[in-house]
């Protein structure tokens, strides 16, 4: 579905991303993982469009995309959450939601609808009246997946969405982006967290030092030797 | 206090009321500070009244016509403007609003410079001329409805939402498809619209303008201070702020204004600053529960 190729990025005189050649099938969970500073954040911008790679071609369903604006990608079928989460602190819970509403209807009867379900599907439906400052974190990582949703993606793209979760939060979650895949969805998503990765993932791709390490399925590339080395550190046990 | 006095201080209020209104549209709605709308009350208040003096065009065509000006240059300000956002954007517009309060002074066959233009023609409705107050009051009262009643409309709609989560969180907003510098283009140009129009009812009221009376910077700070004060971002903050802010000065300058000299000044200076310390959130706070 998205398919990102030879894409390079330079900031001064750090080469970010090197050649990196990326390919997200429809359906499925497709995880992106690799050590602080490995441009995993930087190729996710490349995908969503608020950074425009210095050479290389992003397309989706074919088509380039490369130049387009991340709003743009967005009507398109592209959504992305922050890794820092950005609610829009100031509207309620269900304004929030609405704003990705709006991307797919002008009615305003149809936009509060799609974010009710939304919100609804992640668990929310409870706080809708409520200000978006008065939420947990867990619940504004929640939210801005709901906002997400709402507007009718295709391709999800989560950076680190797990981050900061306590682990009950982190079970619900995990269950929550399967149930986006179940859905029909297509996902990727960077993650730190090995146990929310492997419980994930159907393909892996490890990124260190601004290129493709490995990809594959998740048991085969966790015990790739160079992968081990340059991002777990030792043998992943859950992998075998 | 004579009853003209009072009628002089309903039709400013509510003048101001809708041009704070228009410029809360950019501010409050859009997160985009103005200090240059006094180039689009300008812009209004030359065009109906050189259209009405010159080509004996009614002013009720004539500021549809400066309406429609200020929106274009309006949005070609903010097109220019690029992303620049915050202090960025405001000092562009402090620019902007200068150079075309030195443009009207310096197009004298346009304009007549800095002599000014003098509307002398009798009291007639379609020259939007009346010889009592009442019924500018009237006008201007609708004039500030219809502003405000844009203003509650419009935070309902996409519209609205788009330009509230802009504000909010710029890249968030554009992740869910919304054209962030498109609508800030639309914004911009709405606003100046709005403005434009209490631009040319103003030059109705004293039938006299130049570049001085009509865009020097404390009137590009007069709707900033009156929508703070009754509270940014609300749909009837301006109102509320001009029912404070324009009285006051109004009568402490009748009460002051003879003796010591910039007393009055003074007096307004102090009692604003009393208020927005009593209400940082604005007047409109008051209103509002929690």
């Amino acid at each position: 579905m998205i398919e990102a190729r030879d894409i390079s990025k330079r900031y001064g005189g750090l080469a970010v991303l090197s050649d990196v050649a990326l390919s997200v099938k429809a359906g499925g969970i497709l995880g992106l993982i690799g050590p602080n500073g490995a441009g995993k954040s930087t190729l996710f911008n490349v995908l969503t469009g608020f950074v425009r790679p210095d050479a290389g071609r992003v397309s989706f369903d074919g088509r380039d995309i490369t130049r387009l604006s991340p709003e743009s990608r967005n009507r398109l079928g592209i959504a992305r959450t922050f890794q820092i989460v950005k609610p829009f602190l100031r509207l309620t819970v269900l304004e929030n939601a609405m704003v990705g509403g709006f991307s797919r209807t002008s009615h305003v009867a149809e936009a509060r609808q799609r974010a009710r379900e939304a919100l609804a599907l992640v668990g929310l439906q409870g706080r809708q009246a409520d200000p978006a400052h008065t939420l947990t974190l867990g619940d504004l990582k929640r939210l801005e997946l709901a906002r997400c949703v709402a507007t009718g993606p295709r391709v999800l793209l989560l950076d680190e969405v797990m981050g900061g979760l306590n682990l009950t939060e982190m079970e619900q979650m995990v269950r929550l982006v399967g149930g986006l895949r179940d859905r029909g969805m297509t996902i990727v998503v960077v993650e730190h967290i090995m146990d929310a990765i492997t419980a994930l993932a159907d393909d892996l791709v490890v990124l260190a030092q601004g290129r493709v390490l490995a990809h594959g399925k998740p048991a085969e590339v966790l015990r790739d030797p160079r992968v081990v080395d340059a991002y777990l550190g030792e043998p992943l046990d859950a992998a075998a | 206090m004579s009853l003209n006095l009072w009628l002089d201080i309903a039709f400013m209020t509510l003048v101001w009321a809708g041009i704070a209104a228009a410029w809360n549209f950019l501010a409050g709605y859009a997160g985009q500070f103005s200090l240059g709308h006094a180039a689009f009350l300008g812009i209004g208040a030359y065009t109906s009244s050189l259209l009405l003096t010159r080509a004996a065009l009614t002013p009720w065509i004539g500021i549809a016509a400066g309406a429609f000006i200020a929106a274009a240059v309006a949005a070609l300000l903010a097109a220019m403007s690029l992303r620049t956002r915050g202090p960025f954007f405001t000092l562009m517009t402090i620019a902007f609003a200068e150079v075309v309060r030195i443009l009207s002074m310096y197009f004298k066959g346009l304009t007549n410079g800095s002599e000014g233009v003098i509307i002398e023609l009798p009291a007639k409705l379609s020259s939007m001329i009346f010889d009592g107050k009442w019924p500018y009051v009237a006008l201007a009262a609708l004039y500030a409805a219809l502003v405000i009643g844009l203003c509650v409309w419009a935070r309902r709609t996409k519209l609205g939402y788009s330009l509230l989560s802009v504000r909010e969180d710029e890249d968030a907003a554009r992740s869910l498809g919304v054209s962030s510098y498109r609508m800030r283009i639309v914004a911009t140009a709405i606003s100046a619209a709005c403005a434009a129009v209490g631009g040319s009812l103003l030059a109705q009221y004293t039938l006299f303008i130049d570049p001085d009376s009509t865009m020097s910077f404390m009137l590009s700070v007069q709707p900033a201070l009156i929508t703070i004060v009754g509270g940014l971002g609300n749909a009837f903050g301006p109102l509320l702020g001009a029912a404070v802010v324009v009285p006051l000065g109004e009568l402490l300058r009748g009460a002051f204004g003879g003796g010591l000299a910039g007393l009055h000044g003074f007096i307004y200076g102090v009692a604003l600053i009393v208020i927005l310390l009593a209400l940082p959130d604005g007047v409109v706070r008051v209103f509002l529960r929690r």
